[in-house]
């Protein structure tokens, strides 16, 4: 159950929770660091996770060389912190997603991942923070709300206006 | 004021870290030289996309 009385809610993409748990991951600092500024708004702010984010996590933990068992350990642990919370795709979610599917409306062009992504962050009116330029560029005309959180080729860290953009 | 709810910032702040430090994973044993972005990429796009 997510609190509605929060009055920010983030959509944590994949790369971001990687960046979280790997502390050699490229994006660790820049990661943590975010994630402790977010912190500085307590109850006011919710972190989402959604299911998939949580299954490309373990997928590429554990191609990476990790043990499954300590890659769901680190996963529940950081579950279990205040503001976060792993979101389901439900039935009635699901059915309210594909409303999103219109010709004109971009989300039929995204893959699946990222049409998940961006379907619960719009449920929510959520921020989606990311590392992923890619995947930032492919929902941006879609749904404007995603910033990615480094500069990364020819487009600025957006970790700023993020913040600005939160009450 | 201020004061008292800096000091409040900072102990959240040292809370999560600690929290935070059962999260971590130290992959710099792991035989896969790739960086986990790399290997999301690859997972995503089917190749790396940097």
């Amino acid at each position: 159950m997510v609190s509605v009385h929060a009055k920010n809610f983030i959509v944590e993409d994949s790369s971001f929770v990687i960046g979280i748990i790997d502390k050699n991951d490229f994006f660790h600092s820049k990661a943590i660091g975010i994630l402790l500024k977010l912190s500085e708004f307590n109850s006011n702010l919710i972190i989402l996770i959604p299911q998939i984010v949580i299954y490309e996590t373990v997928i590429t933990l554990v191609r990476k060389g990790i043990n499954k068992d300590r890659v769901e350990e680190s996963i529940k642990k950081l579950l279990f912190l205040d503001n976060i919370r792993c979101i389901d795709v439900t039935e009635s979610s699901l059915f309210r997603f594909c409303k999103n599917i219109k010709n004109n409306s971009g989300f039929h062009l995204l893959k699946t991942s990222d049409f998940l992504i961006a379907s619960i962050a719009k449920d929510f009116s959520a921020k989606i923070i990311t590392f992923d330029l890619q995947m930032r560029n492919s929902i941006k005309s879609s749904y404007g709300d995603i910033f990615c959180c480094d500069t990364i080729k020819d487009i600025p860290d957006e970790t700023n206006d993020l913040l600005k953009s939160l009450n | 004021m201020k004061k008292v709810i800096k000091d409040k910032d900072i102990k959240i702040k040292k809370d999560l870290m600690r929290s935070l430090e059962g999260i971590f994973i130290d992959t710099s044993k792991s035989p896969i030289k790739k960086d986990s972005s790399q290997i999301l990429n690859e997972l995503r796009y089917g190749k790396c996309s940097c």
